[in-house]
């Protein structure tokens, strides 16, 4: 178990009223589990349709763009950063 | 011999020469007389003897400056060493709306190497109120009708046009060769899709995306923020397009000249 950050953005943070969480993970998802645990469905309805994360959410490791279908497999160390990103229509 | 400045070059020139002589000497086709920064008359030009630090510009009404006075140009109005650096770029941009369209014109003004642009889409009247069309291009293709503006802002931007959808799978090839690349899209899948399919197989190259610019919010909302080891956000990251906020093109327009000045500091090295 590691303590790792988390920053949430856009329509994610505003819906759980946070951007900044530290929470204790294994992996990326159980990270997500705890997340969800923490805000309940306020959290769940915003990231996930149909039990899946949506299509438009970005994920990123420690700066690095994360495979949304592997996220059990991705391990957590100490002092990891989770940005969670829902970009918004226009351009 | 009085030190000038004449077509942006620095020269010494005769003493008691009239910027009419100039022309006869320098450009001789040149019919517009420019001093010190406003234009005067054949008249003027004829009595009219430059000092040293003056400016001349001689310009013939018309003509499209040859790829060699166009680059002293841009050399001379830019920072010492900066234009070297932009001629050698090469940047992609996916999706030519409001954002990608503004990118390219700005990227293409001052100078860049090489644009690899990429849309399937065609102009429709209400892309006007934000893309950089013209009323006469409704209809058209909008990867050619760009490179068409492109030519008429500098027609030496090397420009390669793909008219495609963009998928996970051509994402990689199309965009390739490119040393940055720009999310231009609209819908949020599309701008994820990109990040994700470019991220992962060239994860140094950096991309500029964009997110959160419709409506007419503040535009001191609008910032650059480095989120990854190589993704940049550009936008307010809540406003998105919808009902009562529409795409405009002040905000797009700010948040696609975001996406442009932070490619050139790529380009330049000031981010890292």
């Amino acid at each position: 178990m590691s303590q790792i950050k988390v920053q949430l953005y856009s329509t994610l943070r505003e819906k759980v009223g946070k951007g900044k969480i530290s929470i204790d993970a294994r992996n990326i998802k159980d990270a997500l589990k705890k997340l969800e645990n923490k805000f309940g469905d306020k959290f769940r309805e915003e990231l996930y349709e149909k039990g899946r994360i949506k299509n438009y959410y970005i994920l990123l490791l420690n700066g690095r763009v994360i495979n949304v279908k592997a996220l059990s497999q991705i391990k957590l160390s100490p002092g990891d950063v989770l940005h969670i990103i829902p970009p918004v229509a226009g351009g | 011999m009085p030190k000038i400045k004449l077509n942006e070059k620095d020269m010494e020139v005769d003493k008691d020469i009239s910027i009419f002589e100039l022309k006869s000497r320098y450009k001789r086709k040149a019919n517009l007389f420019i001093y010190n920064g406003g234009v005067i008359s054949e008249l003027q030009a004829k009595s009219i003897k430059p000092k040293s630090g003056d400016s001349v510009v001689l310009i013939r009404k018309g003509e499209v400056p040859s790829r060699k006075e166009l680059e002293s140009l841009m050399a001379a109005r830019h920072t010492p060493g900066v234009h070297e650096k932009v001629k050698k770029a090469t940047i992609g941009i996916a999706g030519l709306g409001g954002l990608g369209s503004h990118v390219a014109i700005a990227l293409a003004r001052i100078g860049i190497g090489k644009l690899v642009i990429a849309d399937f889409d065609v102009i429709e009247p209400s892309n006007l109120n934000r893309q950089a069309f013209n009323v006469d291009q409704i209809g058209e293709i909008k990867v050619k009708a760009l490179k068409t503006n492109i030519r008429k802002v500098n027609p030496y931007v090397k420009v390669e046009s793909h008219r495609v959808r963009l998928t996970e799978r051509n994402v990689p090839k199309i965009f390739k060769d490119v040393d940055i690349l720009v999310e231009a899209f609209d819908v949020p899948k599309d701008k994820t899709m990109l990040v994700n399919s470019f991220a992962r197989r060239y994860p140094k190259k950096p991309i500029v995306m964009a997110s959160g610019l419709a409506g007419y919010a503040t535009s001191n909302w609008i910032k650059t923020q480095k989120l990854g080891n190589s993704l940049y956000v550009i936008g307010d990251m809540k406003t998105g397009a919808g009902i009562g906020q529409g795409l405009m093109a002040p905000r797009v327009g700010i948040a696609a000249h975001h996406q442009a000045n932070l490619v050139l500091r790529l380009v330049l090295g000031e981010e890292k």
